[in-house]
């Protein structure tokens, strides 16, 4: 599932790892130079105000992402 | 963009070298310590959007002509650019239009994000620039007990690595030598882009690095490390909380535009108080002489007018130089985020627009950290219609106007409803050019969200100083130059007369007032308020100046400056004997200023950063016809409820 659907299913933040990219590629390839890959584990940290962008935190790294960049994030719960 | 063409370049010593890392890696920080530059340093990914060009500090110089140049680059996550500042960077290494290509590159990378950030690194070594990797944070990471192996990082790159301090600048003079060391010779080639799967394993190579290169991370380390990142969480769950975050955020804002007025005023008071005193010592060298006149009231007088309220941009700036510094404004651009995407902009516009309340010039320069020509297209037509400091002293004498016998608190919620006025003109403009202007393709926001950092009050007080100083200094010449035409303009044919208003009356500048008179008058005003708005056309400060000057202040029973001239625009009256300065027309000329487009240096760089001067010249018409409507109907409005007399 996409992190965006993740989100809109799951009430309770929690560690999910990457699997993949779907989409834009431009967006894809900017969220490899954000530092997201395959395998990296990223922990859902809440959404902004009305209905902003997702703030994601892996390592020592906070990101904010809206829905369209959220959408083509792969992921799976751990 | 991504040709494989190489270029070989051959001289026997490095002569410039550039600085290139990801956003908010502290490139600023050590250009800063380089080159003994005060450029701004701040807490927010994009800051630098321009190159900037400067000679190594006297102290790290061989000699007096030592002819090293260091450059400092906008923030870019990859060789690959997808915003206009990242575009400006990779220019700036191979096409620089003052060195042609740079000999070597230094890349920052930020030591708390190493594994994010050595990606870069990757991509310049292919690139085959003679680099020196210097890893900054080495302060921050010291005090977390954490140990980092530079050797690690020399082998996997082949290169010198260096940790900087940028609380004490050091390990300076070994980036230098390192510098030095560097082939001067290099055959250089174009970044070329990676596949998906070469991307992911460089990723995952950099990660390995990064663990490695901080093999020395113990129990300890990691619990500080984990501390760090645990207070930014706790402090985003409320700052970007649903309901206080956006609370907390209206607060902020109102908080930094209502102290702009309350917080200023005893300063504002002592400054008044000594134009005053300066202005009567003039007159009293030689009273009745023409020169003491110029002086006195030319001089004197119309920097006083202005100068009066630098205490208010001071404390504008430095409330502004505090959100950058802690890590706030990225939070805010994210809070923003959703209702600037439903105006046609995205969050990415909010500093830029925030820092269109300063000043637009560097506002509208600093749309280029966005990365949709759209979402850039639309934040800089509203730019100008941002409160920004040059209307300060505007608003501040028409409040001081309005509000002369009531508390000040008043005229501070004022301020700060005409600053929130301001703001939803301009979205409405965006909201009007958004509906009109062609759909382009998707923007993307994806924000890195700096670790909150505590600010350092003696920075930021030397940050806003520096910015203030520099307003005066912009602002000096044109005041000194339109305050000697003005008094010259207005003293001039009939100096002799007695009376001062038969002798304005007669002067060049009554002659040409009389002239526009027709057109200023629909908003309530007569010809000498209708000089003041021409004149307004150099800087809007400079209005503040000519008033001071049409209206004869340094009047010997007032106690200031100040209290003199909002008595002569109490009892000015027109050649019909109603009065000029009404609730109606000082409303009206309030909506004129926030509207009207008069700076011709933001006409000159909006027309620069689009490309367009049609842009440009968009901007300056749609602006003053709206500025000029709106004023003619608020005041005619106001003055049929009563308001006019």
């Amino acid at each position: 599932m996409t992190l965006l659907q993740y989100m809109q299913n799951h009430s309770s933040s929690g560690n999910l790892e990457i699997i993949g990219f779907t989409g834009a590629p431009a967006i894809c390839e900017r969220l490899h130079e954000m530092g997201l890959h395959q395998g990296q584990v990223i922990t859902l940290v809440g959404r902004a105000p009305l209905r902003g962008p997702l703030l994601i935190q892996f390592g020592t790294s906070f990101v904010a992402l809206r829905a369209e960049e959220a959408q083509c994030t792969l992921i799976q719960a751990r | 963009m991504h040709s494989h063409s190489s270029s070989v370049r051959a001289s026997a010593d490095i002569l410039s070298v550039a600085l290139v890392g990801a956003p908010n890696s502290g490139k600023t920080t050590l250009y800063n310590w380089l080159t003994g530059s005060n450029f701004k340093t701040v807490n927010y990914p994009g800051a630098t959007v321009e190159f900037s060009l400067g000679r190594l500090a006297p102290h790290l110089r061989r000699s007096e002509e030592d002819p090293l140049l260091v450059m400092d680059t906008p923030g870019t996550y990859s060789l690959h650019p997808k915003s206009a500042d990242e575009e400006v960077t990779l220019k700036a290494l191979y096409e620089n239009p003052k060195l042609g290509r740079v000999d070597a590159v230094i890349v920052v990378v930020d030591g708390t994000q190493l594994s994010r950030h050595l990606q870069l690194v990757q991509q310049m070594k292919e690139t085959g620039f003679p680099m020196v990797v210097v890893v900054t944070m080495a302060d921050l990471l010291r005090k977390q007990h954490l140990q980092l192996s530079l050797e690690v990082l020399a082998k996997e790159f082949s290169c010198p690595v260096v940790a900087f301090e940028g609380l004490l600048g050091g390990g300076l003079k070994e980036l230098v030598a390192a510098v030095r060391s560097l082939p001067a010779s290099s055959e250089v080639r174009r970044p070329v882009s990676w596949s998906f799967t070469t991307q992911e394993s460089k990723l995952k190579r950099c990660q390995e690095l990064a663990e490695l290169a901080l093999n020395q991370k113990g129990a300890e380390a990691q619990a500080r490390l984990q501390a760090l990142v645990q207070n930014t969480r706790r402090l985003d769950r409320v700052l970007l909380h649903p309901l206080w975050g956006l609370l907390l955020f209206v607060f902020v804002m109102g908080a930094l535009f209502t102290s702009i007025f309350w917080l200023a005023a005893p300063v504002m008071d002592v400054v008044d108080a000594g134009f005053s005193a300066l202005a009567q010592a003039v007159v009293n060298l030689a009273p009745g002489v023409l020169w003491t006149d110029f002086l006195a009231h030319g001089i004197v007088s119309s920097f006083g007018a202005v100068l009066v309220f630098v205490p208010q941009i001071f404390i504008l700036f430095l409330g502004i130089g505090m959100l950058e510094s802690t890590g706030y404004l990225a939070r805010a651009a994210t809070l923003i985020d959703k209702p600037f995407s439903l105006l046609g902009m995205s969050g990415r516009s909010f500093v830029p627009v925030l820092s269109g309340f300063a000043c637009a010039v560097p506002a509208m320069i600093a749309t280029r950290n966005i990365s949709s020509a759209r979402d850039r297209w639309i934040t800089t037509f509203i730019i100008p219609l941002m409160t920004c400091s040059a209307r300060l002293p505007v608003y501040a004498l028409f409040l001081a106007f309005l509000f002369k016998d009531g508390p000040a608190w008043k005229a501070g919620l004022t301020m700060a409803i005409l600053y929130f006025a301001s703001a939803l003109v301009g979205a409405t403009a965006a909201g009007i050019v958004n509906k009109f202007l062609p759909q382009g393709q998707n923007s993307f926001f994806m924000m890195e969200l700096p670790l909150y950092r505590r600010p350092r009050l003696q920075v930021l007080l030397r940050q806003a100083l520096t910015r203030t100083l520099s307003y005066v200094k912009r602002a000096g010449p044109p005041i000194f130059i339109f305050a000697t035409l003005m008094w010259a303009a207005s003293t001039f044919p009939h100096y002799k007369l007695e009376d001062p208003t038969q002798k304005l009356e007669q002067s060049f500048a009554g002659q040409v007032g009389h002239v526009i008179e027709p057109v200023v008058r629909p908003m309530g005003v007569d010809w000498r308020v209708g000089v003041g708005l021409i004149s307004a056309f150099a800087a809007r400060e400079v209005f503040v100046s000519s008033l001071a000057v049409t209206f004869n202040i340094t009047d010997e029973n007032e106690d200031s400056a100040q209290a003199s001239l909002l008595n002569q625009m109490a009892s000015a009256v027109n050649s019909q004997g109603e009065k000029i300065f009404t609730v109606a027309s000082v409303v009206a000329l309030l909506i004129f200023f926030m509207i009207a487009l008069q700076c011709m240096s933001t006409v000159a760089i909006s027309a620069r950063e689009m490309g367009s001067y049609k842009f440009a010249l968009l901007q300056l018409v749609a602006f003053n016809i709206g500025a000029y409507a709106l004023a003619v109907a608020a005041y005619q409005g106001l003055k049929a409820l009563g308001l006019g007399g």
